[in-house]
């Protein structure tokens, strides 16, 4: 029937706005547990630290994640979640609207939407295994209250940092590192 | 005597090594053992790393589980950011068999398997819950009297709630009960529980913006009164000490409020100086609540 084209969600459009009804699904399963749940009361967007003085709106993301608006994914404030989980311990549905915003980061990540920042810490823990890696200040520092230069960590053992480096590969992280890292250049 | 596999992340060892070694000492007056774990990495930053894929996250965190699990030892950590990773790493896959087997499946590349056989523990856990502030008051050699403490418990500790022990996020006891144990004061101070600003990679992502949280959370104690800032968190430890010398730059807005994490404070209760436990280490000198208490 031509009415079930018409239907067919991937098609729907208003305006210049396509929605997509498998982006709330892609979240749920990403860990935004029961994102589907939400009836927009507001709870987050009025406990959030970062809310008070920047554009995120927790609320908004939400709603625009559960209508299936991409363009969520585009949004520079979505990384300004510090993850602090505040409303998602106060969320009366139990939405973890902070695993719901993690999510959408992961999805723009594999459409290489990631802030190079992000990317400069898995560049870090891909060389040395630390995201914050040892320094000559911090050796002298570190000697000075008795312990070792190096703390006994992947710093004193390099050789497990091939299993890291396996699996950002496998995870197909290091891929987009690699294609994000080229094109900033 | 009980042994952990003393699990250090990333910003303790390598920026504020005072902590590391505070932990082992202080840990040592109650018959615990944080011993050397080797081969272990980032945990990885959980709001950094987590945001670009929480598949790699939790097989990275679990890398860190296995390891230990080898050698048959539980783990111990001083680090909110490490115990939201390794903690809800082992807490969810030894809940949850079908994430379980899709993290199994990455690990496999490098021919490791999580089998839930171990657990994580942040030190406080272990200091309030077994320990105990009964004993963590009787190892006291100097005790605190007088000092103003603005504790920050930060949030991953707590939060989220329902993939923790310590019951509510708004108004916990644990670490002030631990803190008066010292014989300090623990002061209440406007938005206590609020976030220090750094995490979710907000730190590196927009700096000015996760400092105005720590701006907001260093008037509030300062307008408390507070003579120290005490944390159980290193990397809220780096935002509020070295965060406070770039307000001063960025805002103009000075407080010089020394900072501590706990290991450090139990420390100096414990009689033990300055130097040893790396106060001198600290962006924001300590030397004002030296003169306090010694």
């Amino acid at each position: 029937m031509a009415s079930e084209g018409m239907r067919d969600p991937k098609h729907y459009q208003l305006g210049k706005t396509q929605f997509d009804p498998d982006l709330i699904k892609e979240v749920e399963a990403l860990g935004g547990k029961n994102a589907q749940m939400c009836y927009q009361c507001g709870t987050c967007t009025a406990s959030c630290p970062m809310g008070q003085r920047s554009g995120l709106r927790v609320r908004t993301v939400m709603r625009k994640a559960n209508l299936g608006m991409r363009d969520v994914l585009d949004d520079p404030d979505l990384w300004l979640c510090t993850t602090c989980y505040t409303c998602s311990d106060r969320c009366p549905r139990r939405i973890m609207a902070t695993d719901a915003i993690i999510a959408l980061r992961n999805i723009a990540t594999r459409e290489k939407k990631v802030p190079m920042s992000m990317i400069k810490i898995m560049g870090a823990i891909s060389k040395t295994g630390h995201g914050v890696p040892n320094n000559e200040a911090n050796m002298k520092n570190r000697v000075k209250v008795g312990l070792p230069e190096n703390p006994p960590t992947t710093h004193t053992y390099p050789e497990y940092i091939k299993d890291i480096n396996k699996i950002l590969e496998v995870t197909g992280l290091l891929k987009i590192r690699e294609e994000m890292e080229a094109e900033s250049q | 005597m009980k042994e952990y596999n003393f699990f250090l992340g990333c910003i303790a060892p390598n920026r504020y090594p005072g902590i590391e070694a505070s932990a082992v000492k202080t840990s040592r007056k109650f018959d615990i053992e944080l011993r050397d774990f080797k081969g272990a990495s980032c945990c990885p930053a959980p709001g950094a790393f987590g945001s670009m894929d929480v598949n790699a996250w939790l097989a990275l965190g679990a890398r860190n589980i296995c390891l230990s699990e080898k050698e048959g030892k539980d783990i111990a950590l001083i680090c909110n950011g490490c115990y939201k990773s390794l903690f809800e790493a082992n807490h969810r896959l030894k809940a949850d068999p079908a994430m379980r087997e899709k993290v199994n499946s990455i690990l496999a590349n490098i021919d490791y398997e999580f089998q839930g056989s171990v657990e994580v523990r942040h030190l406080i856990d272990i200091l309030y819950n077994d320990v105990g502030p009964e004993k963590v008051k009787e190892s006291v050699e100097v005790p605190l009297t007088g000092l103003n403490v603005a504790i920050h418990y930060g949030c991953h500790l707590l939060k989220p709630k329902f993939d923790r022990t310590f019951g509510s996020s708004e108004r916990p006891r644990f670490f002030d009960e631990l803190v008066e144990a010292l014989g300090a004061t623990s002061i209440d101070y406007k938005e206590k529980m609020m976030c220090c600003g750094a995490g979710g990679g907000v730190r590196s992502y927009k700096m000015d913006l996760a400092l105005d949280i720590a701006n907001e959370k260093l008037y509030n104690m300062n307008q408390a009164g507070a003579d120290v800032i005490v944390d159980v968190c290193p990397f809220c430890h780096l935002q509020l000490d070295r965060g406070q010398v770039e307000i001063k730059e960025k805002f103009g807005d000075v407080y010089n409020l020394p900072v501590l994490h706990y290991n450090q404070l139990l420390g100096m209760a414990q009689g033990m100086n300055p130097e040893e436990l790396g106060l001198d280490a600290h962006e924001i000198s300590v030397e004002p609540l030296l003169a306090k208490i010694l």
